[in-house]
């Protein structure tokens, strides 16, 4: 179910209440049987899928710990492959046959492999590469092997983020599982709150956005460089609210029963480079490719060359993980680029600074560093929206080319868009607000700053949270979360 | 203690205007299904009700004392078909326009069920079918479309939590409009402003607003609602086959029903505007169960489809094209057909 749904809203207060009046032993396995129902609410028959994941990771902790020498890195092999082999079934087998059939035709070989009709199981990407964390973690000496197969098995499946992470770390969250949590309410209504502020920020900020985009990127051909500009942009938020919002919701509603999961994203617009935007966004993904991928491969530590293929490597495989299609590719391929060109010229930027005598922390530099980040981030999101990424080169080439016309006749402009120029400009104002919102949350926590405020303002914010989307939104529709698909 | 007291007070604080709201559900019954009523309505205070529902409700309220024994079931559709005209042609007047949005095989088999089990005879029957009608073989979703529990045998929470749903997802619109009867302007798309009559006793629904409409402006309503009517291809359509295994169960089903009883049985495929023939295997399905004088294949480029002047928009024809139907298949006097 989703956690816009109304089934949500019976699933998750009954859970909660359920929870707390359970003595401690009966907690887990009541947890685990409610990840179970929520997971077999999308598909009943992909809980296999999970299963086969546990068992896999499960058995492989237990025996890299009870061998030594060679045979651990086999067994160790052996996990990464059968995991990552179920994903690559699941997620992938279209994609690399379509590759390859069409590598074979370029060549006038006429291969053809059997086409089947897979239907992607939800969040296997998460559960995947939150069980692979485990197993490395412990070959690593870093987490010791969890005996309790239940308990693994519910560190694996914990309903708050298995379809959509935060992908956790055995050394934060399989712990919390032993502990008794007692019903504290300042805890409880924290939760509760930071799942009202996903909830807005999906159904009324990402679900409208899409009215927008999806128009213009539904039919690209049709429309002109600033509306397909305006719906570039308008997804870049799109994303953000949709997935930050999930993420608030799965953090929250694990921070109500008592458990603390790691924050995934941390205001990142309003970061000064790719690199800084790359640990603002999607922590617990881009510290798994930094940690498990990147490092192993030698991270900076090595040559500038390996260091460069080392980059392009971890973001083109992000870009992977994101989608079976070569358009994935290509926007992890662009980051890869950003991060190199920014580490390239660093030096040269700070003499350029130090001969210009401006402080990099200075608000000018800064404000000028975080649109330029900004503007990557939106040009590399074209071909994460289009289509194909050649649908994404052409619709750069009509923003690029069609523009700076359409800017010089601003007057007929909003005859171009897909929604009105008021629409426009009122998302634009309530972007605005929610920028200034997020940094206030970065720098000291909205919820905090909110708390200084008098009574009545603090509820009539919390009302508007809790109702706004239900009166205005569209709850309960049928906008899934866009990370669902990956 | 006190924080705890002082949490639950202000999660009660907080989720008042939210049990208010459902509250208002249930003192509104806005789509009319908690609660009994005497009138029979398409639409009240603008919200499109549950076709199925109220033709199930009305006919269990009746029909031990009108004694229904003759039935007109398929989708909207059927509004061609009135029972008053219907009644001329066959030997009772006690027939039952029994129809529904979006019916399906599965909603059409549960009612002859139903029928069956009520005791009533069911001596005449009309099917008005079509391909989206045919293609359904399970209960359907939303709260326009989804089988009363005594059609589907479903779970009743099931039924109305769909109206739940529907209520809660549109229940600014909604309350709006109930209690300070204002339609907030970016949310008229929500509401039918269209006028319908139903007869309290055969259940036959008349859209009274645009019969108004096409009288007085004759056929200048074509020309001013054209964007209902798309362009015909000029090629001829034939629809992707329909009936399948779980097709084929359900139409024996029906027949035996009808075999027990000795209906009089007349299908009639409808003369869609889209001009779509139906796919012929399909009509041969049709005619190889229930015999092939009683399917009546109105669907393609014919008489009735080539006039824009039959429609009231591209998805619904009048009732003169019903009753003209009803002379071919009957002739004067009324033709014999059954399985």
């Amino acid at each position: 179910m989703l956690f816009n749904s109304y089934e949500f809203l019976v699933f998750f207060p009954a859970t909660v209440v359920l929870y707390f009046f359970l003595p401690h032993r009966m907690r887990w396995p009541f947890l685990l049987l409610g990840s179970c129902v929520f997971y077999m609410s999308f598909a009943p028959r992909y809980i296999l899928l999970l299963a086969f994941t546990i068992t896999v990771n499960y058995v492989a902790g237990l025996l890299i710990e009870r061998t030594a020498g060679r045979m651990r890195r086999v067994v160790l092999i052996a996990a990464i492959v059968l995991s990552l082999g179920n994903l690559a079934f699941f997620k992938y087998y279209s994609f690399i046959v379509g590759s390859l059939e069409s590598l074979f035709a370029f060549v006038q070989l006429p291969i053809q492999f059997p086409s089947l009709r897979i239907l992607l199981p939800i969040g296997i990407t998460f559960f995947t590469f939150q069980a692979l964390s485990y197993t490395i973690e412990v070959y690593w000496g870093h987490q010791k092997a969890e005996r309790h197969f239940g308990i693994f098995a519910l560190f694996i499946s914990f309903w708050p983020q298995l379809v959509a992470g935060p992908i956790e770390r055995p050394q934060n969250l399989l712990r919390q599982f032993y502990e008794h949590h007692k019903f504290e309410p300042g805890r409880v209504a924290d939760g509760l709150k930071l799942m009202a502020l996903g909830m807005f920020k999906k159904v009324l900020i990402a679900d409208s956005l899409a009215l927008f985009v999806d128009k213009v990127y539904g039919q690209p051909d049709q429309f002109g460089g600033l509306a397909l500009l305006l719906g570039t942009v308008f997804f870049t938020f799109q994303i953000y609210y949709d997935f930050s919002g999930y993420s608030d919701i799965a953090i929250g509603a694990a921070r109500v029963m008592g458990f603390s999961l790691m924050k995934n994203f941390d205001a990142p617009y309003l970061a000064a480079s790719v690199t800084e935007f790359w640990r603002r966004w999607l922590i617990s993904l881009s510290t798994w490719f930094r940690d498990y991928v990147y490092i192993p491969l030698g991270g900076n530590r090595v040559s500038k060359w390996r260091y460069g293929i080392n980059i392009m490597v971890v973001f083109m495989v992000s870009g992977l993980w994101h989608g079976a299609a070569w358009k994935f590719v290509v926007w992890g391929a662009l980051h890869g680029l950003y991060v190199i060109i920014e580490v390239s010229t660093s030096r040269l930027r700070e003499r350029i600074r130090f001969l210009l005598r401006i402080r990099a922390d200075g608000l000018l530099y800064r404000s000028a560093a975080i649109v330029t980040t900004f503007i990557c981030v939106v040009l590399a999101l074209i071909f994460f929206r289009a289509e194909s990424a050649e649908q994404g080169l052409v619709i750069l080439q009509t923003i690029v080319l069609d523009l700076p016309a359409q800017l010089r006749a601003l007057s007929s402009v909003s005859a171009g868009l897909p929604l009105s120029a008021i629409w426009v400009a009122g998302a634009v104002v309530v972007l605005a607000v929610m920028m200034v919102l997020d940094h206030i949350d970065h720098r000291a926590g909205l919820f905090n700053k909110l708390s200084a405020w008098p009574l009545v303002i603090r509820f009539t914010c919390y009302l508007g949270l809790v109702y706004l989307p239900l009166f205005v939104g569209e709850f309960g529709g049928p906008q899934e979360f866009i990370y669902f698909q990956f | 203690m006190r924080a705890e007291k002082r949490f639950f007070l202000k999660l009660l604080f907080m989720i008042l205007p939210g049990l208010c709201i459902v509250g208002a559900y249930f003192l509104l019954d806005p789509f009319r299904v908690l609660f009994h009523y005497d009138e029979v309505k398409v639409v009240h205070k603008g919200l499109s009700l549950n076709r199925d529902h109220t033709s199930v409700e009305l006919f269990l309220r009746q029909k031990d004392d009108v004694g229904y024994d003759s039935f007109i079931l398929g989708n909207s559709r059927t509004l061609a078909f009135l029972c008053a005209d219907w009644s001329k042609h066959i030997d009772s007047n006690a027939a039952f326009h029994f129809d529904a949005s979006a019916e399906t095989l599965f909603g059409i088999a549960g009612k002859l069920r139903l029928i069956d089990a009520s005791g009533l005879p069911i001596r005449n029957a009309l099917l008005v079918l079509d391909r989206t009608t045919l293609g359904g073989t399970t209960n359907s979703y939303g709260h326009l479309y989804i089988k009363h529990p005594a059609i589907s045998e479903e779970s009743v929470l099931k039924f109305h939590w769909s109206f739940v749903k529907a209520y809660l997802t549109n229940c600014f619109p909604i309350l709006c409009r109930s209690y300070f009867d204002v339609t907030p302007p970016t949310q008229r798309a929500l509401f039918d402003e269209r006028r319908f009559r139903v007869d309290p006793v055969t259940n036959d629904f008349y859209m009274e607003s645009v019969e108004e409409e096409i009288r007085s402006l004759g056929d200048a309503y074509y020309s001013k609602r054209a964007n209902l009517f798309p362009e015909h291809r000029g090629v001829p359509q034939v629809s992707s086959l329909a009936i399948g295994p779980k097709q084929l169960k359900l139409l024996r089903d029906i027949r035996a029903i009808f075999e027990e009883h000795g209906t009089s049985c007349h299908i009639v495929i409808s003369p869609l505007y889209d001009q779509a023939s139906l796919n012929p295997r399909d009509v041969e399905a049709l005619s190889s169960i229930f015999g092939k004088g009683s399917v009546h294949d109105y669907s393609g480029v014919n008489e009735f489809t080539s006039d824009i002047r039959n429609y009231y928009e591209s998805s619904h024809y009048k009732p003169g094209v019903g009753r003209a139907i009803f002379r071919k298949i009957y002739g004067a006097s009324g033709t014999e057909g059954g399985v």
